[in-house]
């Protein structure tokens, strides 16, 4: 009796216990600490939001031994934080491929928060296109979850039934619906965390505010649009102050890509950006101009 | 792995809890509809012999007499013979003719992430399945990420092999906890004298 119910229960507990050894408590925060994965090597990722202090951080290993660790670095675009251990083990974790990602999969969550490792049971209710989260992150697949939120799911992994990590889980970036970093995303996001420290962001230095624009102006523009940004403050030292944008100023595009909203110029102010130049095409006293900036570099990255 | 197989599985494993799960009713104003489980008084026990129900202590309250449905809407009336507030069980007495015992599993074997099914009335409405897994390992509690309701209380959670492992007691920030076999299992047994007082 029960051969195939059994079945697949054996391979959930299976995925559940393989990838638990690579679960992590993680103690930067009061109360109940959070949960991590042993990524790599020696590099622990976890959910950004969760690392409430950047010192005196105590990891507690499936084991149950405990090691202090370093913040690597933090993306609260991507909600993914980075933590390096002095004990190195594990290798590189098994993590499925972006296309593994499928609407109706069973998928585990799994936590930490504490000494012992938790789960729930859920499905993938959607899979979407990229996307971009409104801290400005790029998340490579959207991955919606129809599962139980309980103590220590945000940064703990997403688990299939066969035992391959999905992404990393965080309960902030959608609103409240759980949902998962892809594994794709937070590989490129370590990368740029363990070289600079933080995901490099391009910079304008410029506060800008969407406004209508006057009717003619808006039909003369190609493609037509009645929408742009106007500069409402500028940093005389940044790189459109000193590439000649002036206050008053109306932002149409930049680089022929329309912008609209302030959300639209972040979108395009990506870590490739930094150091390039950029043509911004502008509305200034009622006539269409352009200014060439040299885009820079968010300081302090995306620290907050 | 095909979803009729699986189907055919949790079905019949329902079937087999269906069997050992009555309702319980106090009757007073406001009390809603609890579960218990048939529970064997002793190991080897003879099947068709048993006469002790399980059930939470908050489901019979501080009534000594209770209303049992058994499967087939047979009804009796139960005695209830220990209760304890601090542990959330009770055991209450029935006639015994012809019941079938729960066949009892051992917490300590279930993993993290296995499947586990709960019994109950959720809202009145009798003998439901819920699926779920089981949470985290605890031996104070069976800590179970199942969808319970008011009336799961007092039923079985049970394994995929359809061994009770425990009796779903309340849900703490949505996830359901059970109270472990092994510890119902020390309570009926140091009810015995009572029963036999009977």
């Amino acid at each position: 009796m029960g051969s195939t119910l059994q079945m697949l229960s054996d391979n959930l507990a299976a995925a559940a216990e393989r990838v638990g050894q690579r679960v992590v408590a993680i103690k930067a925060r009061r109360r109940i600490p959070s949960s991590g994965i042993l990524w790599r090597d020696g590099i622990v990722v976890t959910a950004q939001h969760t690392i409430q202090r950047e010192e005196d951080i105590v990891i507690t290993l499936a084991d149950g031994t405990t090691s202090p660790a370093d913040l690597v670095g933090r993306d609260p675009g991507t909600d993914l934080a980075a933590l390096r251990l002095a004990k190195a083990n594990g290798g590189p974790i098994d993590i499925a491929p972006l296309e593994a990602l499928r609407v109706g999969s069973l998928v585990l969550a799994l936590g930490r928060p504490g000494r012992e490792l938790t789960a729930a049971l859920g499905l993938v209710s959607a899979v979407g296109d990229a996307w971009r989260t409104w801290h400005g992150g790029r998340i490579d697949r959207l991955i919606r979850l129809d599962i139980g939120i309980y103590d220590g799911f945000s940064g703990g992994p997403l688990v299939d039934a066969d035992g391959h990590v999905l992404g990393v889980n965080t309960s902030t970036l959608l609103r409240g619906v759980p949902t998962a970093v892809p594994a794709a995303t937070v590989d490129r996001v370590l990368a740029q965390l363990l070289e600079h420290g933080h995901v490099p962001t391009g910079y304008l230095g410029v506060g800008m505010q969407s406004v209508r624009l006057p009717e003619q102006l808006a039909r003369s523009l190609e493609p037509s649009r009645s929408i742009g940004l106007m500069v409402v403050s500028v940093d005389p030292d940044g790189p459109a102050g000193r590439g000649g944008v002036l206050l008053g100023d109306v932002i149409t595009a930049i680089d022929d890509q329309a912008v609209s909203e302030p959300a639209d110029m972040l979108a395009q102010l990506d870590a490739a950006r930094v150091g390039k130049a950029a043509r911004l095409g502008l509305v200034r006293a009622g006539q269409l101009a352009s200014v060439t900036v040299t885009v820079g570099q968010r300081p302090g990255g995306n620290r907050r | 792995m095909s979803a009729a197989a699986l189907a055919d599985d949790l079905g019949h494993i329902a079937d087999a809890l269906r069997r050992v799960t009555v309702e319980i009713r106090t009757g007073g104003r406001g009390r809603g509809l609890g579960a218990g489980v048939v529970w064997p008084e002793r190991q080897g026990q003879g099947q068709g012999r048993g006469r002790v129900v399980v059930t939470n202590a908050h489901v019979v309250g501080t009534r000594s007499r209770c209303i049992v449905g058994f499967a087939g809407g047979r009804t009796e009336e139960g005695r209830v013979v220990r209760a304890d507030d601090r542990r959330d069980l009770a055991v209450v007495v029935v006639s015994g003719d012809g019941l079938e015992t729960a066949v009892v599993g051992d917490p300590a074997q279930l993993r993290t992430g296995e499947l586990v099914l709960a019994l109950g009335h959720p809202f009145g409405v009798s003998r439901a399945l819920a699926l779920g897994i089981v949470h985290a390992a605890d031996r104070r509690w069976i800590q179970a990420d199942v969808r319970l309701a008011p009336g799961f209380s007092g039923g079985p959670l049970a394994d995929t092999a359809g061994r009770v492992v425990g009796i779903n007691a309340m849900i703490a920030h949505g996830l359901g906890l059970a109270v472990p076999a092994p510890a119902i299992e020390r309570f009926v047994r140091a009810a015995e004298p009572a029963t036999e007082a009977a």
